[in-house]
C-alpha cells in the first residue's frame, strides 16, 4: 500500500513539475521572451582550453572587449580564412566589459598556445589599472575549470539554447524580487549571445532609442575619464614593456600576437582623442611592441557605423569579420 | 562533482541502474568503488593518487597495528598513521597560513619579508576523510573495532560517495556493518532517498544561493559600512544561508546513500530550535561534534579531572574545531566563541539550577531565539573575509556602528529573506520533535505531493546562481 502511495506521490509530483515548468515556458514565451545562452566564467574556459590544443588547425583566439565579443562572429572568420586556404579555429575569449590583458599574459605563459592572439584593445584599455580586469577568468580557467565542470557547462548550454526557465533572469526567486522591487518582467535584451561566445547587438530591436543609447554610453565614457588619474605617455610606455615580454614570449613559440584598435566614433573617438591622443600613445607603442598593430582609422574597410559610439551593429558583424580576416592575411598574420 | 550539478545528475543516471540491474554484492561494490572514484577525480584526476595513498597506507596500518600485541610497536604504528595524515592535511590546508602567520609575526619584531603565495591547491574534502581515517586508525588501536582485510572494503568506506566530499564523518564500524551485508535496494528506500535529494538540493540551490546569499554577499562586503539592522540581518541570513547549504548537502548525502540502499547517519536535525549551545551541537554538524566528542575532548579528559579542566577542554576542543574549519584566525575565534559559550551555559546552568519556568513554552521559545542570535554573533566570523569586518560588523550589532553606517535597504532581497527566515525558524520549530526522515512516510499523500512538487518545481525555475557548497572549502 505504502508503495503505491510512493507512487503516486512521484508521479503526481512529476506531472505538476512538469506541468508548470510547460505553462511557465508558455506563457513568458508569449511575452515574447526566448531561450538564450547565458556567459560565465565556466563558458570562458570551456573555449579557452581550446587555445591550448596543438595545430592544425591554426588556434586564433580573439581577446578583448565588448567591441570583439559583439564585433566578430567566429564562424565568418573560419569561412572567411577557409577560403584562402586556411585551416583555422577563432576562439571568442572576449569578455564584455573586461579589458583583455589578463588573458594575454596568461596566453603568454602557456607553453601549449603557438596560435594567433588577437587583442581588441584601445590606449585606456592598455593601462596597468586595468590590466587584471579578465584575471578572474584566468583564474578560474586554472583553478576551478575540471572535467566535471567541462560536462555540467556543456549540458547547461544545451538545456540553455532551448529552455526559457534556464535564464537565471526567469529564476523564480528573482522574478518575485523583481515585482517586489516594482520593477515588474525582465527587461527584453537587445544582444543576442551564442554558445561560441560571440554575440551581437540588434540596435533596431523594438525600435530602441539609439540617441539615447549613444547619449548614455558617451555620459558614461566622460565620467570615467574624469574620475580616474591617467597615466602620463611615458609611465603608460613603460609599463606596456612588460606587455612587449609575453608577446616575445608568444613570437619566440611561432605564435603571433594582433593588436587590434576597433571601430568607434562620435563623442567615443573624441573623449579617446582628448584623453589619449594616438600620437603620444598608440603610434609610440609601434616603436617597441614585437606586433602586429592595426588601427580602424588607417583602413577605410574598418571604418564602420557604430550605433552608440562603440559598437557596431548586428548587421555589420560579418562585413567587419571578413575585412579584419583579409587584412590580418594581407599583413602574414594568417 | 557536486550534487547540484547537470554533471552528477547525468552520474547518477548511469551508476544507478548499473547498481540495480547487477545481482553480485562484489560486483555492487565495485562499481560503486569505481563511481566513487570517478566522482572524485571529475573534479581534479591528481588527487585521487592522494586519496589512494591515505587509503592504502591506513589500511595497511591498521592490519600492523592489529597483528601485534607489542605495545610500543601498535603505540608506533598509531603515530606513524596519524602523523602521515595530519601532515598531509597540515600541508594542504595550513602550511600557507603557518607562513602568513610567521612573516605576520616577524613583522612584529622588526624583520619583515614579503608575502609568499605557496599556490598550494586544497584537495577537495581533505578534512572529512582525514578524520574518517584517523577515526578508524585509533578505533582499531583502541580495540573497538577489528580492521577489514578488503582493500576494496576499506576504500568503499573512504571513498563512497555520498559522504566523500563534505560529510557525514563515518566511522568505519557503522559503515563496514553495511558493506558486509548485501544492501536491498527497495522502492520505499529509492522513493524516500530521492525524496530527500530533492529536499536537500531545494534547500541549497533556493534556499542558500537564492533567498538568503544576497543579504549575506551585501553585508559582509568589506567595502560595506553596516548599521545595527543590516549587520543583525547579514548574520542571520549566513546562518540560514549556511544551513541551508551545508544540512542541504547532508539531507542530499543520506538519500543518495539511502537509494543506494545505505545508512548514513544523520548530520542536521533542526539545530535553530534548539535551547542552548550545547542543545545546538546536538544538532548542528552531528557528524563532526561526535568526532570532537570521541576523538579529542574525551582523550583530553572530559570533565574527569575538574570543573576548570573541563572547562578548558570545552575551549580547546572549540578551537580546534574552528581551525579544522579553516586556515584563518576568524575560523579560529569562531570555534573559540562556540566553546566560551558552551562553557558559559554550563557555569549558569550550574549555578541557577533546574527551575520550573525554563519549561514553559513561551520561555524556550525566548531561549531558542536567543541561542539562535548567539550562534548568529559567532557566525558573523565564520562568514567575514577578515576578522575586521567581523569586528566591524559585532560593533554594529552591540550599538557601536560607524557614523557613516547603513541600514539594510527594505528591497525585494530583504523581503524575500525575512519571509524565508520566518519560514525557515517555523519548519526547524516543527521538526524539532521529530527525529529523521520517518515521519515522512507517515504524513498523508496529498501533503506529500504538494511538498515534493512545489520543490522540484522551484528547483528547475532556479537556474543562474552556483555558489559553491560552503562546505567544500573545508
Amino acid at each position: 500500500m505504502i508503495k503505491a502511495r510512493w507512487l503516486l506521490t512521484w508521479v503526481l509530483a512529476a506531472a505538476m513539475t512538469l506541468g508548470g515548468w510547460i505553462a511557465f515556458e508558455i506563457y513568458w514565451r508569449g511575452q515574447d521572451y526566448q531561450p538564450k545562452v547565458v556567459d560565465s566564467f565556466d563558458l570562458w574556459s570551456q573555449h579557452r582550453a581550446r587555445a591550448s590544443k596543438p595545430a592544425p588547425p591554426l588556434r586564433v583566439a580573439l581577446l578583448g572587449a565588448s567591441r570583439i565579443q559583439f564585433g566578430l562572429s567566429p564562424p565568418v572568420f573560419r569561412d572567411e580564412t577557409h577560403k584562402l586556404g586556411l585551416n583555422v579555429d577563432p576562439i571568442m575569449l572576449a569578455v564584455n566589459g573586461h579589458y583583455p590583458l589578463a588573458a594575454l599574459r596568461d596566453l603568454s605563459e602557456d607553453e601549449a598556445f603557438v596560435g594567433v592572439a588577437l587583442v581588441g584593445i584601445d590606449s585606456r584599455g592598455m593601462d596597468r589599472k586595468v590590466w587584471d580586469m579578465q584575471a578572474k577568468h584566468v583564474q578560474n580557467y586554472h583553478h576551478e575549470w575540471s572535467p566535471s565542470r567541462a560536462v555540467h557547462r556543456r549540458m547547461l548550454t544545451l538545456l540553455q539554447e532551448y529552455v526559457l526557465a534556464a535564464r537565471p533572469d526567469f529564476a523564480a526567486v528573482t522574478l518575485i524580487k523583481r515585482y517586489l522591487n516594482g520593477n515588474g518582467p525582465p527587461y527584453r535584451e537587445y544582444v543576442i549571445f551564442e554558445r561560441d561566445r560571440a554575440a551581437g547587438t540588434d540596435y533596431h530591436y523594438r525600435q530602441s532609442d539609439i540617441a539615447a543609447i549613444r547619449g548614455a554610453r558617451v555620459a558614461s565614457l566622460k565620467e570615467y575619464y574624469l574620475e580616474r588619474t591617467l597615466p602620463t605617455p611615458e609611465a603608460w610606455l613603460n609599463e606596456m614593456r612588460e606587455v612587449v615580454r609575453w608577446v616575445q614570449r608568444i613570437n619566440a613559440r611561432g605564435g603571433k600576437v594582433v593588436f587590434y584598435r576597433e571601430p568607434v566614433s562620435g563623442g567615443h573617438i573624441e573623449l579617446d582623442e582628448a584623453y589619449f591622443p594616438r600620437e603620444k600613445y598608440w603610434d609610440k607603442l609601434l616603436a617597441i611592441m614585437p606586433a602586429t598593430m592595426i588601427d580602424f582609422r588607417d583602413h577605410p574597410e574598418l571604418i564602420i557605423d557604430t550605433p552608440d559610439t562603440s559598437h557596431i551593429d548586428i548587421k555589420d558583424i560579418d562585413r567587419h569579420t571578413r575585412a579584419l580576416v583579409l587584412i590580418l592575411h594581407s599583413k602574414k598574420v594568417l | 562533482m557536486t550534487f547540484d550539478s547537470l554533471t552528477f545528475a547525468l552520474f547518477l543516471a548511469i551508476v544507478f541502474p548499473i547498481y540495480v540491474l547487477l545481482r553480485s554484492w562484489t560486483a555492487r561494490k565495485n562499481v560503486l568503488l569505481v563511481a566513487s572514484c570517478v566522482f572524485y577525480g571529475a573534479w581534479n584526476p591528481i588527487f585521487l593518487l592522494l586519496l589512494a595513498f591515505t587509503t592504502v597506507f591506513d589500511w595497511w596500518a591498521a592490519q600492523r597495528i592489529h597483528a601485534t600485541t607489542d605495545v610500543r610497536k601498535r603505540r608506533l604504528w598509531v603515530w606513524a598513521s596519524v602523523a602521515a595524515s595530519l601532515t598531509l592535511l597540515g600541508y594542504f590546508k595550513y602550511a600557507q597560513f603557518f607562513a602568513n602567520t610567521a612573516i605576520e609575526w616577524l613583522a612584529l619584531t622588526g624583520v619583515t619579508y614579503k608575502p609568499i603565495d605557496l599556490g598550494i591547491v586544497l584537495p577537495l574534502g581533505i578534512s572529512f576523510y582525514t578524520f574518517e581515517s584517523i577515526s578508524y586508525i585509533v578505533d582499531v588501536y583502541k580495540k573497538r573495532i577489528e580492521p577489514t582485510k578488503s582493500l576494496r572494503d576499506y576504500g568503499l568506506f573512504m571513498t563512497f560517495f555520498p559522504h566523500l566530499v563534505a560529510g557525514p564523518i563515518m566511522r568505519f564500524g557503522d559503515f563496514n556493518a553495511q558493506t558486509v551485508t548485501p544492501r536491498v535496494v527497495t522502492a520505499d528506500a529509492v522513493a524516500l532517498g530521492a525524496y530527500m535529494l530533492i529536499g536537500g538540493l531545494f534547500l541549497k540551490i533556493v534556499g542558500a544561493d537564492h533567498v538568503f546569499a544576497p543579504i549575506s554577499d551585501v553585508v559582509f562586503a568589506p567595502d560595506y559600512k553596516a548599521g545595527f539592522v543590516a549587520s543583525w540581518a547579514g548574520a542571520f541570513s549566513f546562518s540560514m544561508q549556511v544551513y541551508c547549504d551545508f544540512a542541504g548537502y547532508s539531507l542530499a548525502a543520506l538519500g543518495i546513500a539511502k537509494m543506494f540502499g545505505f545508512h548514513l547517519p544523520p548530520n542536521f536535525e533542526a539545530p535553530f530550535a534548539s535551547v542552548g549551545i550545547a542543545e545546538l551541537w546536538t544538532r548542528w554538524h552531528i557528524s563532526l561534534s561526535n568526532w570532537l566528542r570521541d576523538y579529542v575532548f574525551n582523550p583530553l579528559g572530559h570533565y574527569r579531572k575538574g570543573r576548570l579542566r573541563g572547562y578548558l577542554n570545552v575551549l580547546i576542543t572549540f578551537t580546534a574545531c574552528g581551525f579544522w574549519h579553516g586556515a584563518a584566525w576568524h575560523f579560529v575565534l569562531w570555534g573559540a566563541m562556540h566553546g566560551a559559550f558552551l562553557v558559559g551555559e554550563r557555569i549558569l546552568k550550574d549555578s541557577i539550577g533546574e527551575w520550573k519556568i525554563w519549561d514553559v513554552k513561551p520561555v524556550r521559545w525566548c531561549l531558542a531565539l536567543l541561542t539562535f542570535a548567539l550562534f548568529s554573533w559567532a557566525v558573523v566570523y565564520f562568514r567575514a573575509p577578515t576578522l575586521s569586518v567581523a569586528w566591524d560588523r559585532t560593533m554594529a550589532m552591540f550599538g557601536f556602528a560607524l557614523t557613516d553606517a547603513v541600514t539594510l535597504v527594505w528591497n525585494g532581497d530583504a523581503k524575500v529573506f525575512v519571509a524565508g527566515l520566518v519560514i525557515g525558524l517555523a519548519t526547524q520549530a516543527w521538526l524539532k520533535s521529530r527525529k529523521g526522515w520517518e515521519w515522512l512516510p507517515a504524513i498523508a499523500w496529498p501533503w506529500r505531493v504538494a511538498l515534493l512538487s512545489l520543490m522540484s518545481l522551484a528547483i528547475v525555475l532556479s537556474p543562474g546562481k552556483t555558489n559553491a557548497f560552503i562546505y567544500f572549502q573545508f
